[in-house]
């Protein structure tokens, strides 16, 4: 009978069907977060105060190439005229060079480029730190106004729009173009670009005539000076807030803008108030202009400023020349080239 | 799985009971899916707690533990400078961050309770972990700070100390220093006052002495140390006092719980399962049970069902069977119901009546009517049917295309249960052949089949009618009784299907001699009856007979042969013979037999005045019997004797009836008419016992010869016969049964030649020797001869009689002679008159002879005397020590030739008698020529005795032409003339061949 050969068939796929979710419910379907391969280099319990970068990033040179397109890709901005690049550009050591920078119509940031260069090994990104990944940051530039005053739906539609962009996505993520994917691979490539092999870098791995006199000398004020309490770990800086001011009066006298107002604006917390995320000093030989507002332009004004405001010292010239000539040797290799 | 089986039952179940409704199955269907979630679900619940998401989440509680104890770790190590910078701090931080944030999401096997508790739970622990994050970050901040200016005072406290060596200004900076330093290391309040108050001093002193920068920067920087060695305390205090390992000892514990709950829970639901489980089986045993309970009553049903279609099957065989006998019947079968009316009929039924099945169907069957019958018949038939339930009888009928036919109907009444009458069966035959041959019998009633003659009933009819028409007119009839002679031999010889041809050909040669009126019947095997009518004078029957011979006796051709039938007939006149028919055919019958007995191939008229016959046979017989115990029959005897030793070699035994009235009678006057009955037994019994009593009795004299007795056929036929010469012996003791020897007739042995073998054979086992009688007169063939193992061969008188001038005879008696010797028999020959037959006898090989030249049978009291006195004829010693071959057979046929010719023609001569006979031909040509001058003169041609014959015989020849001449010229007296001449040339060729004969003859040692 049919009847009877059907109501078989019914049993049987019910059966299956039960075992396998059965099954399935068992299965874990947490993972763990894959640790970064950043912070795999970090050691514990390190009286080295600060350590070479490593020689290279091991990625995957799919997502890699993507996030480089995304990266130089002007379509993720309103009007299609920025991309991230526009601001970190990669042949001006990551940054635009300017005090701050210029987004969609012409618009005026508030805040100077970090650059884009090691910025893997940053504790936190932007100024203020309320970016915990290089995957939260990317969201910033594109949502804000200034930048490049577009968003998320915009962007998937115009991606997905391209042919080029659905394959390339395809083929390395299973869902294809979404948020979540398009960050990661911009991360991927930003993680990408780091600058190792500085002479200073050399130096620290063993070759004590990598550095000049002038810059080891220099090396030394950095330490006995203080610099190094706060410009330490593998990134020279970038793994802590600070208050830009501790010996009071940098803001004294100027006018105080919203961004002046630092991790402030993040926490609402009073002792936040002019709190920074420590700058990494490497490649800042060639990052200018400095600080937050971009405001001073030579690096030997920067240590100055630096000097008086967060070390209470007022250093000589000499100090000054040797600790500039220090931080030049902090300039790192991009592509076999020391960065420009 | 249990799901499995549960649903492999259900379906078991359902099925049994769900025959034809998907109603059936979608209950099934949603009953399966329901136990099975019920199952699924049980199952789900017992193995909820998944062991590997407890695994993940207790690593992840103790990875929290280990990140936060890492955290402490590295916080402390900056603190004291072991770590010096804060990268690893960082990590620890991330990590620590990450897993409190995995924590927030317990495992799914937690309750709702115990979920929310939980949470409840994570949630302080991840506020703990924030503001712990918050205070090392402040830290951080704090702590380089404090390292700055730490290091900073330490140089710049040198310094001044190094510069202001002798100023009064070093022991407050020392002071100050120290202080600093000491608070520091115990930044308690006593070290904050102490400090303060020591500070107030130097920053007094330092204002007195123009604030000297270095003293101020050295303030400042105490200033900050102070501010952020504070800090710092304060925050590592906040720092470790955090409660997070209590927090996280309470989370594990809470999780523990939860999940000890879960288990439990888990376990709950396990029992449930396997309770579940258990009852599923018990139903699942109980359906086996009832599965099988319900299978074997199927089963039973089933063999019910196929025992009752094994019977209907068997019943619809024989329905089937039935409707086939109904179908193939040859008889047709019609089927009415109770008003009569045709319900159904048989194909035979259309056969005969013509009728197809639906041109009757619902129609009476009185369709059928012939209208031979009257009403009464019809009457007659029902009410027997209607009484006994049945009629059985002959009936015409009508068919279809109006012809009239016989039937053999059989109607019965067909009662149903209650014993009423439900249909009626008809079952009937078309009989018109049967009638035919009934009409055929009738016919053969009369007729004889063969010949298609009238047979004896209408004979008898046909004599009655001519004895009431001849009554009424002044003519007689004949009635001619006609037996065929010899046509036994015929048929036996021929066959019996040339022996049928040969009848009706007869038969068809007597009505050829018949006029109308008259009638040829057969009413034998080779009898015949003629009823001549309406004759007035005798020389019409005689006239009549005389045709009738002449039919009968011309030649039949059969297979090339020609065959000659001879017949022996009887007549008897009315109204000369007044008698009834049956009367009259006895008469002829009567008179038939006298014709045999005359000889045959004659008839003889039935005379009723002198009616010899008239006496019945059974008084003829009765007298004979009488005569038999009268002792008035006795035997005479005639002696055999060997012509060569010159013995007697035995006696024939003859009877003879001494009749008181007629006198001495022979055979021939009383044995025929008891030939036939079984007298002739008795008879011969009463021969075969005096016979054998006599030679004792000869015996005792001395005398030792063998006697012959002759034996009927019907004897002889006797079963018993051989039985009664054994008691006959064993009457006779000293008879030495060699001493016998039976005769039959040639004739009368071929009759029944295989019994007559047997019984020949088995009186040969006694010891009695058997002689065929009158040899060479029956139809036998050699076969016959071959197969009677007779031992002698009695030659019978009519050939031996006219040997001596007979060429023929002799040649008849030569070749008995040779056919004895070749089948190894004994001879003897009777009807010897002269001694020239007894010379010619020896001299062809006969040695025993018998017959009127040695005696007469005489009676036994004179036999003695007979044999004492007799003697051998002198005659006889030339010849007795000699024999012939057989080659020298011609010469005596040529003795015997030259006689017969010679005689004839004397004979023909002296009567005037036209020459009849052949032309007396050259000497050379005649037989005996031919033989002398060839095969004579080949084998005798030496012997002068032979040579001498040459001249008489040629002598003898031109003599015969010479008369010829003469008597065809009508001069019959000079042909006398001559007579004398020739009697003496034969006289000299016979003495010459007898010479020659003695010549050639071969000596007997």
């Amino acid at each position: 009978m049919a009847s009877r050969k059907i109501l078989f068939i019914i049993i049987v796929i019910v059966i299956t069907v039960s075992v396998l979710l059965v099954y399935q419910k068992n299965q874990p379907s947490n993972e763990l977060q894959v640790q970064s391969t950043v912070l795999s280099s970090i050691k514990p319990y390190n009286s080295e105060q600060i350590q070479p970068l490593p020689v290279e990033m091991i990625l995957p040179v799919e997502k890699v190439d993507l996030g480089r397109r995304l990266f130089n890709e002007t379509g993720l901005s309103k009007d299609n005229t920025i991309s991230c690049s526009s601001c970190h550009l990669l042949n001006k050591a990551g940054t635009d060079r300017r005090p701050v920078s210029i987004g969609v119509n012409g618009a005026a940031g508030l805040l100077n480029s970090p650059t884009v260069f090691n910025s893997a090994f940053n504790f936190a990104q932007f100024w203020d730190g309320r970016a915990a990944t290089l995957e939260e940051q990317a969201s910033g530039p594109i949502h804000n106004p200034v930048e490049m005053g577009s968003n998320w739906q915009e962007i998937l539609t115009r991606l997905r729009a391209d042919d080029g962009y659905q394959t390339l996505f395809k083929k390395i993520y299973q869902d294809g173009i979404s948020v979540d994917n398009i960050v990661d691979a911009i991360a991927t490539f930003e993680r990408s670009l780091i600058t190792p092999n500085s002479r200073f870098d050399q130096y620290l791995r063993g070759n004590k005539i990598a550095l000049t006199e002038d810059e080891q000398q220099g090396y030394q004020y950095f330490k006995d000076y203080g610099c190094i309490s706060c410009h330490q770990g593998i990134n020279i800086g970038a793994n802590m807030f600070q208050r830009f001011g501790v010996f009071d009066g940098y803001f004294n006298n100027k006018t105080i803008s919203q961004s002046d107002l630092g991790r402030f604006n993040v926490t609402g917390i009073e002792e936040d108030r002019y709190v920074f995320k420590v700058p990494s000093l490497r490649n800042v030989a060639v990052t200018a202009p400095y600080f937050h507002d971009g405001s001073v332009s030579t690096l030997e004004n920067a240590v100055m400023i630096m000097g008086r405001y967060q070390l209470g010292r007022e250093l000589s010239e000499e100090d000054i020349r040797l600790l500039t000539a220090f931080l030049q040797s902090l300039t790192g290799q991009w592509q076999g080239k020391l960065l420009q | 799985m249990a799901g499995e089986t549960t649903a492999v039952t259900h379906i078991g179940i359902n099925n049994q009971s769900d025959i034809h409704h998907s109603a059936g199955l979608t209950q099934v269907i949603v009953i399966v899916l329901m136990t099975l979630l019920l199952l699924t679900w049980l199952f789900f619940h017992a193995d909820y707690v998944s062991e590997q998401e407890h695994i993940h989440y207790s690593q992840l509680l103790h990875d929290l533990r280990k990140a936060e104890a890492n955290v402490d770790g590295e916080v402390l190590a900056n603190r004291i400078a072991l770590s010096r910078n804060y990268d690893a701090l960082v990590v620890q931080i991330d990590k620590l961050t990450t897993i409190s944030h995995q924590i927030i999401n317990p495992p799914v096997f937690l309750s709702e309770k115990d979920s929310v508790k939980l949470i409840r739970q994570v949630n302080k622990v991840q506020l703990t972990v924030k503001a712990k994050i918050h205070l090392i970050d402040l830290f951080k901040r704090n702590n380089a700070i404090l390292q700055n200016s730490l290091n900073y005072f330490h140089e710049s406290s040198n310094t001044i100390l190094d510069i202001k060596k002798n100023t009064s200004i070093i022991p407050l900076v020392e002071s100050y220093v120290r202080h600093l330093m000491f608070f520091v290391q115990f930044p308690d309040q006593d070290s904050i006052n102490d400090l303060q108050k020591t500070e107030q001093q130097l920053t007094f002193f330092s204002t007195q002495q123009n604030n000297q920068p270095v003293i101020k920067n050295l303030l400042q920087h105490g200033r900050i140390i102070q501010k952020y060695r504070l800090k710092v305390a304060d925050q590592l205090r906040e720092f470790l006092f955090l409660p997070s390992a209590i927090q996280q000892e309470e989370l594990i514990r809470v999780y523990s719980q939860g999940h000890a709950n879960a288990l439990k829970v888990a376990e709950q639901y396990r029992m449930l399962l396997y309770m579940v489980a258990f009852l599923l089986t018990l139903y699942l045993a109980y359906t086996f049970i009832d599965l099988e309970r319900t299978r074997r009553s199927l089963a039973r049903a089933h063999r019910e069902v196929s025992t009752r279609y094994q019977a209907q099957k068997q019943a619809e065989g024989l329905l089937k069977l039935h409707d086939t006998a109904f179908n193939s019947a040859h008889e047709g079968i019609t089927l009415t119901d109770t008003d009569g009316n045709i319900i159904t009929v048989n194909p035979a039924f259309t056969r005969i009546t013509g009728y197809q099945q639906e041109e009757v169907i619902g129609r009476n069957p009185r369709v059928l009517k012939s209208g031979r019958h009257d009403i009464d018949f019809y009457r007659a038939m029902w009410r027997s049917i209607l009484d006994t339930g049945n009629w059985r009888g002959e009936i015409w009928n009508k068919n279809k295309y109006g012809e009239i036919y016989p039937e053999l109907l059989s109607i019965t009444a067909v009662h149903d249960s209650n014993g009423d009458v439900s249909n009626y069966v008809a079952v009937f035959s078309d009989i018109s052949l049967i009638k035919e041959q009934e009409q055929q019998l009738k016919k053969m009633a009369y007729y004889d089949a063969l010949t298609k003659l009238p047979n004896r009933s209408l004979l008898t009819d046909r004599i009655i009618q001519a004895i009431l028409q001849t009554q009424r007119s002044d003519v007689f009839m004949a009635i001619c009784y006609l037996d065929l002679d010899g046509f036994k031999p015929v048929n036996d010889t021929y066959g019996h299907e040339l022996g049928d041809s040969l009848l009706i050909e007869m038969s068809n040669r007597l009505q050829e001699c018949l006029r109308g009126g008259d009638t040829v019947a057969r009413i034998g095997g080779d009898e015949f009856v003629i009823l001549l009518v309406g004759m007035d004078k005798i020389e019409e029957y005689e006239l009549a007979m005389r045709r009738l011979m002449k039919a009968i006796t011309q030649e039949f051709l059969i297979r090339g042969n020609s065959v000659m039938l001879t017949a022996s007939i009887g007549v008897t006149l009315y109204p000369y013979d007044d008698c009834d028919a049956g009367t009259l055919l006895r008469h002829a019958d009567q008179a038939m037999y006298q014709a045999k007995q005359k000889g045959k191939n004659c008839y003889h008229l039935f005379d009723p005045e002198k009616d010899t016959l008239a006496r019945s046979q059974h008084e003829r017989i009765l007298r004979i019997e009488n005569a038999l115990k009268a002792d008035e029959l006795i035997l005479y005897y005639q002696p055999k004797v060997n012509m060569r030793t010159g013995s007697v070699t035995g006696m024939e035994a003859l009877i003879r009836w001494q009749h008181p009235e007629r006198g001495l009678l022979s055979p021939i006057e009383f044995l025929p008419f008891i030939e036939e009955h079984e007298l002739i037994v008795q008879v011969g019994n009463w021969v075969i016992e005096t016979a054998l009593t006599q030679l004792e009795d000869w015996h005792s004299s001395g005398l030792d010869f063998q006697v012959s007795v002759n034996i009927a056929s019907l004897q002889l036929q006797q079963p018993d016969f051989v039985e009664g010469l054994k008691s006959a012996f064993a009457r006779h003791p000293d008879f030495d049964a060699g001493r016998l020897e039976l005769e039959v007739l040639e004739t009368a042995a071929l009759e029944d030649i295989v019994n007559v073998s047997r019984v020949i054979e088995e009186c040969h086992e006694l010891g009695v020797s058997f002689a065929l009688d009158d040899f060479g007169t029956g139809y036998s063939s050699l076969t016959y001869l071959k197969r009677l193992p007779a031992s002698t061969l009695k030659i019978d008188r009519s050939f031996v009689r006219d040997m001596l001038h007979d060429p023929g005879n002799l040649a008849i008696v030569h070749s008995i002679l040779g056919l004895a010797t070749a089948f190894q028999r004994h001879t003897i020959a009777e009807g010897a008159e002269t001694q020239e037959h007894c010379r010619l006898l020896m001299q062809l090989g006969c040695q025993t002879v018998q017959g009127y030249i040695i005696a007469k049978p005489m009676p036994a009291d004179k036999v003695l005397v007979w044999v004492k006195s007799w003697q051998a004829d002198p005659s006889w010693k030339a010849y007795q020590k000699l024999y012939w071959s057989d080659a020298d057979y011609p010469i005596f046929a040529a003795e015997v030739e030259h006689q017969s010719w010679i005689t004839v023609l004397v004979h023909s001569v002296n009567e005037n008698l036209p020459m009849t006979h052949k032309r007396v031909s050259d000497e050379y040509v005649c037989r005996f020529g031919q033989w002398y001058y060839g095969v004579g003169q080949q084998r005798y041609k030496l012997l002068s005795s032979f040579a001498q014959i040459e001249a008489p015989h040629r002598l003898a020849h031109k003599l015969a032409e010479k008369i010829e001449y003469y008597c065809q010229n009508g001069d019959f007296k000079s042909a006398r003339e001559l007579l004398p001449e020739l009697l003496m040339q034969r006289d000299g060729i016979l003495i010459l061949l007898k010479q020659l004969s003695m010549d050639v003859a071969l000596k007997l040692e």
